[in-house]
């Protein structure tokens, strides 16, 4: 199994890295998501595929979801780019999403060197001033994400 | 026509040139520059922005390039707030004017069309690209996948809008791909996912590029077109072109016979830096080398991160480009050019890639310049430089950046100026912070070269190593008709005075002069600027390093181009970060610190205090009755930085 199909699965896991930040999450309205989904697929015909197309087969997604006051890691699925669903995207390689759960101190740290070193990419799929309103400009500036950009 | 000194001394750059049956006095292209966001919200030209290309009409270019326009009724081109559009005869009037200008001033005109692609729509829903594939940055419109029809329309609004800026009087054309524009997503295999003749190969991500230039090229024959595309996306992480493959879609370019193509680097949203301060000029060059050896009949322009004439000069007398692409170092001193072929070169204001023009883009607000604070104001009269109509003698007090920009602005007017530093040279607290700048401290030491140069030039009187406070006003009471007090800001060390040990405490201002040698275990408070600067340098030069900072973010304070560069400088170099902290004791040990956790321990040998920082303010009360006018700018008033010093100092000095 891919490895980051395999650290996707570990949703006990996530929950603690997620409960970890629970300050962080305080400020998301109800039903805000976030999509964590493996970079590469391996289709039909044993060729790897980037995940960071319009549709794709299906595939595992874990989720961040603000439900009753608390973010929680579940299971969903991922059918490409078009009509995601969630507020941000990550799509992870390999390794990334391990080396994320294997860092017992500040995961969401490593989280950020990651995506710094573009082994987790990422796609917003909301506005700046929705993302605002769904309180997440404190995960945002925690990632580094609205850093990115070379003319910023 | 007799050659100036500098053209003598620059002779590739100054000698004529030609595009299609265009000659051109030289080998200068002013690049579109992104757009001003000077205009109105429905697209049309205003005043304000007739005033700023009355300006770059006359640089001294021999080609000028006036900014993007959007080419679509609907608005799915159209980036930025104010940005122009030429989907409409409507729009001809104000496009003939500074064709017009652009004329009379002796240069080639050129209007670029400009599709932003993903970054589009910006008063839509949506944006248009050729394949649903989101942003990275969160400021942009949600994807919708082109049709074909779509596509098709597309290219003829393209033609169209070429069309009508021939008809406006413009000599050619351009289309840009640069930093992620409609062209680029199509181009790329990171943002073309179509499975159709559009998507796939090199060959068919490209053939929209061709439809695009065909199309312009058949609806204006006689003019020549230029096409902007990337050497390098800087977007192969993301899965995008790589330089092969970029490359090779400029071998389609010239295929399809465009005449010019300019050179560019990076995408918006690429994940690092291409034109800020921290690349060093020259950094992009070899990509300019290889499309002019790839392509050695078809023009090449370049001028990414390339600000200097004599370094552009070099370059066209190796054969790496045809024409010097310059745009950010015209918005800083409109002059350059002109500076430049007079042999004077040395009076400069260089571009010193602060990036504010277009951090305040994505901030939808028009562009302004940290080095030329009269950028966006040509239109009006309060900005220009004008003889003083009662020449006054006035005082400047300090010779940072805002009293000397003051000073200089002043003296030009006409006024007899002095200036009284405590310090023995020009710079203030920019010296301090340049010494420990990790980017490119020659930028920010230019803008110290430039202050010297201008005072030498129009005598105005630099009296260093002098105090001022009452007593010297006394000395020179009725001496002087206006006192600017220009005195900076210092760190507000008051704010400590009920913090146990305080006296331990080491003033960031006198690290960063070199007066207080830290030791090797060093805890900054404050990680503003002036302590983020400290703490980098340090810790770069082997120093153990601990930032605690009160507030939930680091950097609050630093511009925001900046931020960024700050907070990956702040992990690169391992610096541990204290934030939503405070330091309750300072002993000889270390500093003990406070925060949501608990109470924690960090062992230093020096403890510096970054913050707050506090205006230099006693001597407005001081002088009051002591002279008939008092004025203030800078980090005086209230401390910011170096854009605002210079922006205020400029406008006292232009009224006072």
């Amino acid at each position: 199994m891919d490895v980051a199909l395999a650290a996707l699965e570990d949703l006990a896991a996530w929950q603690r890295v997620i409960d970890g930040y629970a300050p962080l999450f305080e400020p998301l309205a109800t039903n805000a998501t976030v999509g964590l989904v493996p970079r590469f697929f391996v289709d039909a015909i044993g060729a790897r595929r980037s995940t960071a197309m319009p549709a794709t087969p299906t595939l595992p997604m874990i989720e961040w979801r603000k439900r009753d006051d608390r973010m929680r890691a579940q299971p969903g699925t991922y059918r490409g780019l078009d009509g995601v669903g969630v507020d941000l995207l990550f799509l992870a390689g390999d390794g990334a999403l391990e080396a994320v759960l294997a860092r017992e101190e500040h995961p969401l740290g490593e989280m950020k060197r990651q995506l710094r070193a573009a082994r987790i990419q990422f796609f917003v799929l909301r506005t700046k001033g929705e993302l605002r309103d769904l309180g997440y400009e404190d995960f945002v500036e925690a990632l580094g994400l609205p850093f990115l950009g070379a003319c910023r | 026509m007799t050659q100036r000194p500098g053209e003598t001394q620059l002779p590739h750059l100054f000698k004529p040139g030609r595009i299609g049956k265009f000659p051109t006095r030289n080998l200068i292209k002013y690049g579109a520059c992104c757009v001003s966001n000077y205009n109105g919200r429905d697209g049309t030209i205003t005043p304000r922005e007739l005033a700023r290309m009355r300006v770059i009409a006359n640089t001294g270019c021999g080609m000028i390039t006036n900014q993007g326009a959007y080419p679509d009724p609907r608005g799915e081109g159209k980036a930025y707030f104010r940005q122009v559009a030429i989907f409409d005869d409507r729009f001809l009037p104000e496009f003939e004017t500074i064709a017009g200008y652009i004329h009379d001033g002796g240069a080639i005109a050129i209007q670029q069309i400009l599709h932003a692609g993903r970054y589009g729509g910006i008063d839509l829903g949506y944006c248009v690209q050729p394949s649903v594939v989101p942003q990275t940055l969160p400021h942009f419109r949600p994807p919708r996948e082109m049709t074909k029809d779509d596509i098709r329309q597309c290219v003829r609004e393209h033609a169209e809008a070429a069309k009508r800026s021939i008809r406006a009087g413009f000599d050619g054309t351009e289309v840009t791909s640069f930093m992620g524009y409609l062209l680029a997503n199509f181009n790329s295999k990171f943002t073309n996912q179509r499975t159709d003749e559009y998507g796939g190969s090199t060959r068919n991500r490209g053939r929209f590029m061709r439809e695009l230039i065909d199309g312009m090229k058949q609806a204006t024959p006689d003019n020549p077109l230029i096409i902007r595309l990337n050497g390098a996306e800087l977007m192969d992480q993301w899965g995008g072109n790589d330089e092969d493959e970029c490359f090779e879609l400029m071998q389609q370019a010239v295929g399809c016979g465009v005449d010019m193509i300019s050179v560019t680097v990076g995408w918006q949203e690429a994940p690092e830096s291409s034109i800020g301060r921290d690349i060093p000029p020259g950094y992009w060059n070899y990509l300019a080398a290889r499309a002019k050896n790839s392509f050695p009949n078809t023009l090449i322009a370049f001028g990414n991160r390339l600000p200097g004439a004599d370094m552009a000069n070099d370059c066209i007398a190796k054969g790496e480009f045809d024409f010097w692409e310059v745009c950010r170092p015209l918005l800083a001193d409109p002059e350059m050019v002109h500076k430049v072929a007079e042999g004077r070169a040395h009076e400069i204001r260089r571009c010193i890639g602060s990036l504010n023009c277009l951090s305040r883009l994505f901030r939808d607000l028009p562009y302004t310049c940290t080095m030329n604070p009269a950028l966006g104001h040509e239109v009006e009269p309060e900005y220009a430089i004008t003889p003083a109509t009662v020449k006054k003698k006035v005082m400047v007090i300090g010779a940072g950046p805002a009293g000397m920009e003051c000073a200089i602005t002043a003296a030009k007017r006409g006024h007899a100026v002095t200036v009284f530093e405590k310090g023995d040279r020009i710079g203030g607290s920019l010296l301090g912070y340049a010494a420990h700048d990790l980017a490119r401290p020659d930028d920010l030491l230019s803008v110290i070269r430039h202050y010297e140069v201008m005072a030498r030039k129009l005598g105005v009187e630099l009296k260093f190593n002098t105090e001022a406070n009452a007593k010297l006003m006394r000395s020179m009471l009725h001496q002087f008709d206006a006192c600017v007090v220009a005195a900076g800001a210092r760190i507000d060390m008051t704010a400590y005075d009920r913090l146990e040990g305080r006296e331990r405490l080491v003033d960031a201002i006198d690290v960063a002069k070199g007066k207080v040698q830290p030791g090797e275990r060093v805890v900054v408070i404050g990680a503003g600027k002036v302590g983020l600067v400290l703490a980098e340098s340090l810790r770069k030069n082997g120093a153990e390093v601990t930032i605690v900072e009160g507030e939930k973010r680091i950097a609050g304070d630093v511009m925001p181009s900046f931020k960024w560069r700050h907070s990956a400088w702040v992990e690169e170099l391992e610096i541990r970060t204290l934030t939503l902290s405070r330091v309750t004791r300072v002993t000889a040990e270390g500093v003990h610190v406070a925060n949501g956790k608990g109470e924690t321990f960090v062992a230093a040998d020096t403890v510096i205090a970054a913050g707050p920082r506090k205006s230099n303010q006693e001597m407005f009360r001081d002088f009051e009755w002591m002279i008939d006018e008092l004025h203030g700018c800078g980090d005086a008033i209230m401390p910011r930085g170096l854009d605002a010093a210079i922006q205020e100092g400029y406008r006292l000095g232009v009224r006072i």
